[in-house]
């Protein structure tokens, strides 16, 4: 595993594990659960960066020194909010990263892949390093990589529904396409669909909802880690076969008669 | 427009469904991942209050699972309580004898500076129907005042045109706010005089907020002016047809009991505290993405209880009258159940392992 490291835009970390800063039920919650986790790329929302409440500013339980900050647009419904959102941040945070998210849904909570293509097309010139949150449509992600996106984030399922992997097709074409890292984000419900996304052989995974509301994030955080490092090893030993190939092939029997 | 689509509503039919509901029938539903407008009116059943412990569980569930621990926080900014209605529930009733208060620009803007101070960065600016006092050009100048302060701006006040949605949302409306009082035509008519009398053109007020471009719409009945069950069944119906019809925007509900005002109104058809559980974790198990509002119409118990069950967004620190929280010169609009101030109810929040949101908005947005 040394030198098994996860490069994004030139820059190296340990851990694959990502994590979000929503849904905690306290700040210090949240901070000791990034702790246990070992994450050091850590996504927060910039609708909800609140200067004028130190105390409740999401950004002052984060050390930027330790961690890779990496603000989000979320609350964005089309290109220009997006936009808008990501120079704020800059800004704000001090970081030319930029987790890209363009939902105009509030209902399922998806992402908009026209809007979200336009956003990064315009951020990346502008010298943002752009993670795109995206449905897991392989042709989406290959035109995010050609415009120069740092990554692709296809969801597992649903931004919070704790489903899993449900569009692992599509993620295993996308991770045998690209270029660039690909992470896994949004669905991951337990430590097992970690795991299962980092055995597909995706380079990282994003995960929020499952740790926040877990009765114990702190462990929760935890198990996803290990979850993270146990899939990524599986799948650098490669995973055996299904099933052993049969003794004698009547299919070439007739090449001994 | 939803008025077109109303009539289709056969109350009736749910009326059949809630009383032939069976314990065995609520259980099932209770497993589904989703239920339907059928299965939701099952559940509002009487029989369901015997089961209300393990409604509330689910409805707690979906809530943390959608929202995490988070609670919004907003509060209410009445700019006028001047009113050309004569609504026989409300205090602001042209009728009635109350001292009237109507802010000036600057008054808005002296408001919006002490809230502000009080943590707030979500404000409701509510005002009467007066067309006088509170039109449009004065609405723009009170929007464009608040977006100083607040990165989220919602009005309640009455109906407006579609053009008006856009120029407010240009200067930089987020919300709309307005209560249907009720759906049912009939019992519309009693309670209404004045240009508020035009049930269609209230009911059609959402699809013109959301036509003009605003994207958050909570809508609600007054509970207590007709039968609760009822109510809830045209709220599922429209919250159905406003997602399919406007898919992009974010939808509210709200609770409003008619609360104890200075004209001494009483509800024909109240709805009890174990019902308006059900009622409210009804709509969590229909449609988890709703944010729920309580307002301190309710009282303090109520409100943490609910909290604790599916409800994610609050008011605080609320004065109804017109420049109330820097003076108290005029008359409120309902008496307030819960007198906890910003503070205290962050406290109580933080101390129950949720998270008091003061701000889930960009100005940029």
């Amino acid at each position: 595993m040394n030198n098994d490291n996860f490069i994004i835009n030139n820059k190296v970390f340990n851990s694959r594990l990502l994590i979000g800063t929503g849904k905690f039920s306290s700040p210090n919650i949240m901070r000791d659960a990034i702790e246990a986790s070992g994450s050091q790329i850590v996504t927060v929302a910039l609708r909800r960066v609140d200067l004028e409440h130190p105390e409740d500013n999401l950004l002052n339980y984060i050390d930027p020194i330790k961690y890779q900050l990496l603000p989000n647009t979320s609350g964005a419904r089309n290109s220009i909010e997006a936009v808008r959102l990501a120079r704020l941040g800059r800004a704000v945070s001090g970081t030319n990263w930029i987790k890209l998210e363009v939902i105009p849904d509030f209902k399922n909570l998806l992402p908009d892949p026209f809007e979200t293509f336009e956003a990064a097309k315009i951020l990346v010139k502008e010298g943002f390093v752009v993670l795109p949150y995206i449905q897991a449509d392989p042709i989406l992600a290959k035109k995010l990589e050609e415009i120069g996106c740092a990554t692709v984030m296809p969801l597992g399922s649903p931004i919070g529904s704790n489903k899993g992997i449900k569009t692992r097709e599509m993620i295993e074409i996308i991770i045998e396409e690209s270029n660039v890292p690909v992470i896994v984000d949004a669905g991951i419900g337990t430590a097992s669909d970690a795991a299962i996304a980092m055995e597909l052989g995706a380079d990282g995974v994003l995960v929020n909802t499952a740790i926040a509301t877990s009765k114990d994030p702190v462990k929760m955080a935890l198990a996803m880690s290990l979850a993270v490092r146990a899939g990524r090893l599986a799948y650098l030993a490669g995973r055996p076969p299904y099933k052993k190939a049969e003794a004698s092939s009547p299919l070439l029997g007739f090449l001994e008669e | 427009m939803f008025s077109e689509y109303i009539p289709s509503i056969n109350i009736d039919y749910y009326k059949s469904l809630w009383a032939a509901a069976s314990k065995t029938e609520i259980q099932n539903i209770l497993y589904k991942n989703k239920i339907s407008i059928d299965e939701f009116a099952v559940l509002l059943s009487p029989i369901s209050l015997e089961m209300l412990k393990d409604i509330a569980y689910i409805a707690r569930e979906k809530t943390i699972k959608k929202f995490g621990y988070n609670i919004g926080l907003y509060t209410p900014l009445y700019l006028s309580n001047y009113c050309v209605n004569a609504c026989s529930y409300c205090s602001f009733n042209c009728n009635a004898r109350i001292i009237r208060k109507h802010l000036t620009i600057e008054e808005v803007e002296k408001e919006c500076k002490e809230i502000k101070k009080e943590g707030f960065d979500n404000i409701l600016l509510v005002s009467g129907e007066d067309h006088e006092k509170v039109n449009i050009n004065y609405l723009i100048d009170a929007v464009k005042i608040a977006k100083k302060y607040f990165s989220y701006v919602a009005i309640e006040v009455y109906p407006l045109e579609e053009k008006d949605y856009k120029i407010l949302r240009d200067a930089g409306l987020d919300g709309v706010t307005l209560y249907q009082e009720t759906y049912n035509r009939e019992v519309y008519k009693i309670y209404h005089k004045g240009p508020k009398a035009n049930y269609s053109y209230r009911l059609d007020t959402m699809d013109r907020a959301a036509r003009g471009g605003i994207k958050r719409l909570n809508i609600a009945s007054l509970f207590g002016l007709n039968d609760w069950r009822e109510e809830a069944i045209y709220l599922a119906h429209h919250i159905n047809y406003l997602r399919k019809n406007y898919w992009n925007v974010d939808l509210a509900l709200s609770f409003p009991r008619i609360r104890p005002n200075s004209l001494g109104f009483k509800p024909l058809y109240p709805i009890t505290d174990k019902e308006l559980v059900l009622l409210i974790a009804s709509f969590r198990l229909l449609d988890d993405s709703l944010s729920l509002v309580l307002s301190t119409r309710e009282s303090e118990s109520f409100r943490n209880g609910m909290i604790k069950i599916c409800v994610n967004n609050i008011s605080a620190g609320s004065k109804t009258n017109p420049g109330g929280h820097l003076e108290d010169d005029s008359d409120g609009q309902f008496v307030i159940a819960d007198n906890r101030t910003s503070r205290q109810i962050y406290e109580y929040l933080r101390s129950i392992g949720y998270e008091p949101v003061w701000k889930d908005w960009e100005k940029v947005l």
